[in-house]
């Protein structure tokens, strides 16, 4: 096979960085991204983008602590290079705090972040209605600019990126030799996978360059996380809720929650609502599979389902769909070698 | 009884403000006057200075009080986080159970900094002079604090006024009112830019170069600060080329993310720089007239970081002036 033909479905974190992987992993590959939304229109582009890992029940914890690792070194030398500010990753230190003490005093992930300790007394004066805290540095990827960047670094390597509506992976078995699912939520339709299931998250976009620390409820339902040029307050985890339209009322309730942890806020400008819709799973799923019909076999890699997680493991589960996909070459070029006999 | 302060820097407003808010229900016949007509705003403490430490807590203290209130964002007060760092170990400072969350840094942190092998990590209070001083001046206003735009040529010029008290804040020119050969400026230059990804102040510290001549990043709400140049006894307030490029290359060498940052301003200043701060009474005769001066000034590059502390010290020697003039007959409340 000269050049595999590999399609990627899907234009938000996941198949962005997908498909980077690819490219990088097989330079002699022809990567096609191919999205019904690009930029600023995908989910990745409502969410905060900080590296503050979702525990997935279906996933063994030593592989998502080792994607959660190699995500964060990754972004990490960008952080202090000079493409930081158009990749839009930074550092960004603050507090996890509790009203009650948690079960679980160490997270998987706090010796891959930053300085991770308990709060000290003089700190928690600062959330009278909590009880325990932990504080750490962690990095934040700013959407648009991350996804953008990662648009151009593809267009450097020569990847071709369409706006296409993909309804059902066999039509792409002519063009492409293997296809990549990183359709997120739009997996529901695209696959049909009953396992995937949408947790809506209302945020509010805010302008107060004030804030420098995030603040994130250690149950995670209310967070201020301060980004390049805007604050997101959220949020709400809303299950089976296909809704895309802001609710005012829900708004109120997210600036209140927040307020109350950062009292400064009420002084916010210009607040911006936006909704997402977390492509929720028990695992992320990651994993080849052939599509045959009429004797035609068209390999598949699956990289979707990672919920509220996603920024957080991106990197490494990329480099393992990579690595899937390199597999699926290899089957095809061993099964056209063995067609030639 | 007439008191005037003369210097409207962080200061003379401070100091001002304080004392009004402690006096002027005792004393009802004061009146008081600020003279004067211009800071960073990085709470981080000095490191050596005998009551620097007392006034820096106070001070952090207060400001800390004042955090979850309305006032905080008027008054250009936020917390920020963010490193100390050094080529050798040093021994833990003396503030650092002042700020918040002070700790070492790990080993992989340091990787952030190369050729820094030792540093520290705090959680601290940012207080933005020009959002702080309006909000100090709109105080005074309220509280009926007459301000005259004009300079003050001599301590006799006030007393001969009937001024009763002069509260002298006048920062580096206090030369011109009284002779003071500790007193020497420290000027500074910074480069502010457009940065708002970057969310830490970060402060190295060089022990041959000294104090303020190592390169700092401090984070402000709408721009950052890039600075590193400390030259005793330089008088010059005008921007120099060469310091330009010594804060631009050492910033961009220490935080590569700097790189593609957009410089908006420049400014050069003198800190007001002395052995300690001058913080104490004195006694002024001329003719038969006997004024008193409390002097607050001498703060050097740390002001803001300690004002509070010492404009409640200067409001303790107006106290003992009003109970020797047997003006206030109790001891005065702390606010």
């Amino acid at each position: 096979m000269a050049a595999p033909k590999v399609a990627v479905v899907g234009a938000g974190v996941i198949g962005l960085s997908t498909a980077l992987c690819i490219a990088e992993t097989c330079p002699s590959c022809s990567v096609t991204v191919l999205s019904d939304q690009f930029s600023p229109n995908t989910t990745s582009d409502v969410a905060a983008g900080m590296l503050i890992p979702h525990t997935y029940p279906g996933t063994p914890i030593h592989v998502q602590k080792q994607w959660f690792k190699e995500t964060f070194t990754y972004l990490f030398a960008i952080s202090n290079s000079a493409e930081a500010s158009e990749a839009g990753i930074h550092l960004v230190s603050g507090w996890q705090v509790f009203k009650n003490t948690p079960k679980e005093e160490l997270p998987f992930w706090s010796d891959v972040v930053l300085g991770f300790r308990p709060m000290s007394e003089a700190e928690l004066q600062k959330f009278p209605q909590h009880r325990f805290g932990q504080a750490f540095t962690t990095l934040k990827c700013d959407c648009p600019p991350y996804l953008l960047w990662l648009e151009k670094r593809l267009k450097a390597t020569g990847v071709q990126m369409y706006t296409r509506k993909v309804a059902d992976l066999w039509e792409l078995h002519s063009e492409y030799n293997v296809v990549v699912n990183c359709a997120g939520i739009g997996a529901h339709q695209l696959v049909g996978d009953e396992k995937l299931f949408p947790v809506r998250g209302q945020v509010l976009k805010v302008h107060a360059p004030w804030v420098k620390n995030f603040i994130r409820d250690g149950g995670g339902l209310t967070y201020i996380y301060p980004g390049i040029h805007r604050v997101t307050l959220g949020g709400t985890r809303e299950k089976e809720s296909w809704s895309l339209t802001p609710d005012p009322g829900t708004t109120k309730d997210i600036f209140d929650r927040c307020c109350s942890l950062e009292p400064s806020l009420r002084g916010a400008q210009d607040v911006k609502v936006k909704v997402g819709l977390r492509p929720s799973r028990r695992s992320v799923r990651l994993q080849r599979e052939v599509l045959s019909r009429g004797g035609v076999k068209f390999p598949v890699v699956h990289n979707y389902g990672h919920g509220a997680g996603g920024f957080s493991v991106h990197r490494g589960t990329a480099k393992e769909a990579a690595r899937l996909v390199g597999e699926c070459i290899a089957t095809l070029q061993g099964s056209s070698s063995r067609a030639k006999l | 009884m007439r008191v005037a302060v003369i210097g409207a820097g962080v200061i003379g407003l401070s100091t001002a403000l304080c004392i009004h808010e402690q006096y002027h229900s005792l004393v009802p016949s004061l009146e008081m006057e600020l003279a004067g007509h211009s800071s960073m705003g990085l709470a981080e403490p000095p490191l050596s200075c005998f009551h620097c430490r007392l006034w820096n807590k106070e001070t952090f203290d207060y400001l800390l009080g004042h955090l979850g209130s309305p006032a905080a964002t008027e008054m250009g007060l936020f917390l920020i986080s963010g490193y100390n760092l050094f080529t050798q170990p040093v021994p833990d400072p003396s503030w650092k159970n002042i700020v918040l969350g002070f700790r070492t840094l790990t080993p992989k942190e340091l990787e952030l900094f190369p050729g820094y092998s030792y540093g520290w990590f705090n959680t601290a209070l940012m207080l933005e002079c020009r959002s702080y001083l309006p909000w100090l001046t709109n105080r005074l206003t309220q509280r009926g604090v007459k301000f005259f735009h004009t300079k003050v040529e001599s301590f006799q010029e006030m007393f001969a006024q009937g001024v009763d008290v002069v509260i002298n804040c006048t920062g580096v020119r206090a030369g011109e009112l009284q002779p003071d050969p500790e007193l020497q400026p420290g000027r500074g230059q910074i480069i502010k830019v457009l940065a708002p990804w970057v969310k830490h102040f970060v402060i190295t510290h060089d022990i041959k170069s000294g104090i303020y001549n190592s390169p700092y990043v401090i984070p402000g709400s709408e721009l950052t600060v890039l600075g590193g140049i400390y030259q005793h006894g330089n008088w010059n307030e005008e921007n120099s080329a060469r310091d330009h490029k010594t804060i631009w290359e050492n910033c961009c060498r220490l935080l590569p993310a700097l790189q593609k940052a957009k410089i908006v301003e420049e400014w050069s200043g003198l800190r007001p720089a002395r052995p300690w701060v001058r913080l104490e009474r004195e006694t002024l005769r001329h003719g038969h007239f006997q004024a008193e001066v409390i002097h607050n000034y001498g703060h050097g590059g740390f002001g803001i970081t300690i004002h509070w502390g010492c404009a409640m010290a200067a409001a303790r020697l107006f106290g003992s002036i009003l109970q020797e003039k047997k003006l206030a007959s109790s001891p005065q409340p702390r606010l």
